[in-house]
């Protein structure tokens, strides 16, 4: 059936990569600011405190005098 | 403390409990305001750092949805609320986006097409050209004026950088014409970095799925010298057109 390809889940796992995934999840979609928002968070602190994580963006590499910082960050947590 | 996490928008005023568990195990149930609700879950703050985990856990929430024939505006990772009441007022506030955004998406995947070339060979191309260019304008300066090679070096890189971009510019038109028939929809990005010459995302009807996926392969197999990478199918991430400030 032709339709069956986009059927089967979790489709994020049969073509692509977690970069992939990340691209969107943390830099696209619904976007919620403002006071009523419990602000998570810069995005591009997750960004980074994924890559620390996962050692999967290149960029980190040229970043690693943030790393540590990053990491600590992370540690404390992003939560206010 | 107690909060709210939000995975996506979806249309329909029916309660629902997905088989898809949400951050920290919890039950993922929706909210719900009109004829749209919020899919949520009850996190306390520890259960949605930034890991592997909870990435994919925010994505098969969704992706859930999506396998059940449901549009889905998918969330930003990581949006959360203090309570019921807050994601109310912003289906409420929001309202006629949500279902125009909705109504937009439906029935379609988003697909990615990344296109990488040969930097370092395009690069040499781009070279030759802007070598040109230059020794054609230092032809023309005929008196030694100081800073003369500065200049010129500073003009062969501009020649180089713009040469590069018209390559790229010419492949994307290229690509996207082929592509963009199959897709209601598209988002471009050319030169993200010097190897990716293009980086898209297409808002593809699922009947025109398979048509799209066999023209990527079709254009790969013309063109040896580029890397065509096809992901997906996602929840349309690159085509939400909300604006939600409070």
């Amino acid at each position: 059936m032709k339709d069956e390809g986009v059927e089967k889940a979790p489709s994020s796992l049969r073509h692509t990569t977690l970069l992939e995934l990340l691209d969107r999840v943390l830099d696209k979609g619904v976007v919620i600011r403002g006071d009523i928002t419990l602000a998570v968070a810069d995005v591009d602190l997750i960004y980074l405190g994924l890559a620390v994580v996962l050692a999967s963006v290149e960029r980190m590499k040229k970043e690693r005098g943030r790393d540590i910082e990053l990491e600590s960050s992370l540690r404390k947590g992003i939560m206010p | 403390m107690y909060y709210v996490y939000v995975y996506g928008i979806i249309n329909g005023p029916k309660r629902l409990r997905l088989s898809q568990k949400g951050m920290g195990g919890q039950n993922v149930f929706n909210i719900i305001y009109g004829r749209i609700s919020a899919l949520v879950s009850i996190v306390d703050k520890n259960h949605f750092e930034p890991n592997e985990k909870n990435v994919f856990t925010h994505e098969a929430v969704i992706e859930e949805m999506m396998n059940n024939n449901q549009a889905v505006l998918p969330m930003r990772f990581a949006t959360v609320l203090n309570n019921k009441r807050e994601i109310k007022e912003i289906l409420r506030k929001h309202y006629r986006e949500f279902v125009n955004n909705l109504e937009k998406v439906k029935g379609a995947v988003e697909l990615g097409v990344k296109v990488f070339w040969e930097a370092e060979r395009m690069k040499k191309k781009a070279k030759i050209i802007a070598d040109k260019r230059v020794k054609k304008i230092e032809k023309k300066m005929a008196g030694k004026l100081p800073g003369q090679k500065y200049l010129l070096k500073k003009t062969k890189n501009y020649f180089l950088e713009e040469g590069l971009e018209q390559e790229a510019e010419k492949l994307a038109k290229a690509i996207n014409q082929r592509l963009s028939r199959h897709a209601r929809d598209s988002r471009l990005k050319k030169l993200a970095t010097e190897g990716l010459a293009l980086n898209a995302s297409y808002l593809v009807p699922k009947e025109n799925y398979q048509d799209f996926e066999n023209e990527v392969a079709k254009m790969q197999k013309e063109n040896k010298n580029l890397k065509f990478l096809f992901s997906g199918p996602w929840p349309p991430y690159n085509f939400i057109e909300v604006k939600v400030a409070q």
